[in-house]
């Protein structure tokens, strides 16, 4: 089987108005590995997602996502192949927190079929893993920022894709449950799922991707694993910081801004 | 179990409305009176009532039910798929539409009284309102689904026009500003049963693919780039749910003029007692929206007799208490738009 969940060749994209160009563009994914998108604000990494996700379509270059392009796949078929988080706040008002959650089943019951046991084991399984049962009959449109992004979350994961897109997980979210995600991320890469996501944090990527991609002015700068690709000089010529690197406790590297200038 | 209980709800109230509108107006027709009429018994009764009952009532009841569901149900789809508790289905220019497409009819050829079918006015109005929405579409420019506010904006901005252009009309045809404003206002004094049939005909299969999609409605609803990942095309499920609400909003406003605040009002109450989900909410506005408009056209044409008042002002007068509460609610709630 090929475990090649996503494969970019030369893939370009340009906005319909607007100089900023995207790519060309060449990478692969496969299952079972968590990689993070890294890189200054503006570089392109969210547009890379809109493109791995179908939202935006390029007309160059090749995409590939399960070893079909993304117009074989039918809406639905892709809704259960991959799932996208997107960075876009929109609550639908007065949904309970577990109907919200449950329309990650949409891809596999459609706009008709009832939700069945098999789909309220999946939402009550994920109420459970993000530690929403207190919120289970609130509205999300009364949730706090964070709350609603374990929530989002919880949707994301109810929809069972083999892929998983997300744009800054660990948005509105404080130090536990940031962790609580990347661990959750990294669990679902090694039981077999591709998971991208963009981050932020650098020492999050050092501690939890199996591979950065690095993207930097519309393209890709480099990929491959964290420690080869997070280092310091590179980094610092293009967000314009110097970084220094130092050892956690368990020896993992880290790094630091030396100091306030 | 909740749910089945407020579908039967539904129907037993809306048959009741229906029966009680029936039986009020100039003249009272008692109940069991009625049901003779209507099973065919009605010797020694007085002919004028089986006319009223056949030729007026009836049909003016029922067209009445058919306007105010699909104005609610337009009123569903365009708040889900707008994500915006203040949308109704007019923001897309169908009343403006259909007003400035009456007023040119009224205008053009005051001496002709309304025929068949919808007659000119209606024909008009219903052709005004298709011209204008689809000109607001069109305004809104290709990424109109993932940014509705520039789809509200260029309804509000066509809605505008559209509103200068008939005041500039009236201002040259200072004899028919009764008639335009009345119409304006709403009215079901004229709705016949080729009405009815012509009403049929377009709102319940625009009501019965707006409750088919009612899931799609709700992955639509928690924004364009989430709905694509879960699975739909947000673009073309969008086109769809809005052409057939403008399609029904349009026969509605065609009949029965611009009656305001059942599009806003049901679906939020419909919510507030049965949940959000669009796949119920959509069947549910419709009901809601039948009741009340019976009702309110039972009062519009009660409260002073003969004489009506226009419909849209007893939901007028309706609606706003009613929104203020539920914005006095929701801000207790902290939050607006829950």
């Amino acid at each position: 089987m090929d475990n090649k969940a996503v494969v970019l060749k030369q893939v370009t994209w340009r906005p319909p108005h607007g100089s900023f160009e995207f790519g060309p563009v060449s990478a692969a994914a496969e299952s079972g590995m968590f990689i993070a998108l890294v890189g200054p604000n503006g570089a392109g990494k969210s547009t890379l997602l809109n493109l791995v996700s179908g939202i935006l379509s390029s007309k160059e270059g090749d995409l590939k996502i399960s070893g079909k392009s993304m117009k074989e796949w039918t809406a639905r078929e892709r809704g259960r192949l991959m799932a996208f988080l997107s960075q876009d706040p929109e609550r639908p008002f007065g949904f309970p927190v577990t109907e919200y959650i449950g329309l990650g089943r949409f891809p596999h019951v459609g706009p008709f079929r009832n939700l069945g046991k098999k789909d309220r084991e999946i939402i009550d399984a994920e109420i459970k893993a993000w530690g929403l049962e207190a919120l289970k009959n609130r509205s999300v449109t009364g949730l706090s920022g964070g709350e609603f992004q374990r929530v989002r979350l919880a949707r994301a994961l109810a929809q069972e894709p083999g892929i998983l897109l997300l744009d800054e997980p660990g948005n509105h979210l404080d130090l536990s449950s940031r962790t609580g995600i990347l661990n959750r991320l990294k669990q679902e890469a090694q039981s077999g799922r591709c998971v991208i996501a963009v981050l932020h944090d650098v020492n999050d990527a050092l501690l939890f991707a199996d591979q950065v991609w690095l993207v930097a002015g519309g393209r890709l700068l480099k990929t491959g694993k964290p420690k080869d690709v997070l280092k310091p000089v590179i980094l610092a010529e293009i967000y314009g910081v110097e970084l220094v690197p130092f050892s956690s406790q368990d020896g993992l590297m880290m790094l630091g801004v030396p100091s306030i200038q | 179990m909740i749910e089945r209980k407020l579908s039967i709800a539904g129907i037993l109230v809306l048959a009741a409305v229906i029966l009680l509108a029936v039986s009020y107006g100039s003249v009272h027709i008692p109940l069991s009176n009625i049901i003779s009429i209507l099973s065919g018994h009605s010797e020694g009764l007085p002919e004028t009532w089986k006319l009223i009952l056949w030729r007026i009532r009836i049909p003016r009841t029922l067209a009445a039910a058919l306007v105010g569901g699909v104005l609610a149900t337009g009123g569903v789809a365009t708040q889900g798929l707008f994500r915006n508790p203040l949308s109704e289905p007019y923001l897309l220019g169908i009343s403006s539409g259909a007003a400035l497409g009456a007023t040119i009819a009224i205008v053009a050829a005051p001496s002709l009284l309304s025929g068949a079918g919808l007659g000119v006015i209606g024909t008009a109005a219903f052709l005004g309102a298709m011209i204008v929405t689809f000109t607001v579409f069109i305004a809104a420019g290709k990424g109109a689904f993932k940014l509705p506010s520039t789809l509200l904006l260029s309804g509000i901005a066509i809605a505008f026009l559209c509103q200068a252009v008939i005041w500039l009309l009236m201002t040259y045809n200072r004899d028919q500003v009764e008639r335009i404003t009345f119409w304006t206002l709403g009215s079901l004094s004229s709705a016949g049963w080729s009405k009815v049939l012509w009403l049929s005909a377009i709102t319940i299969p625009s009501t019965i693919v707006l409750a088919s999609m009612g899931r799609v409605i709700d992955v639509l609803s928690t924004g364009y780039d989430s709905a694509h990942g879960l699975g739909v095309r947000p673009q073309r499920s969008a086109a769809v749910i809005l052409a057939f609400t403008a399609l029904g909003t349009a026969a509605a406003v065609a009949v029965a003029g611009s009656i305001g605040f059942i599009g806003l009002m049901v679906p939020h109450a419909v919510r507030l007692l049965g949940g959000p989900s669009h796949r119920k909410l959509v069947i549910r506005s419709w009901f809601g929206g039948a009741i009340l408009l019976v009702l309110a056209d039972l009062a519009a044409r009660t409260v002073n007799p003969p004489g009506e008042i226009p419909v849209g002002i007893v939901t007028a007068l309706l609606g706003a208490p009613f929104l203020l509460i539920l914005a006095r609610r929701k801000k207790g709630e902290g939050r607006l738009d829950g």
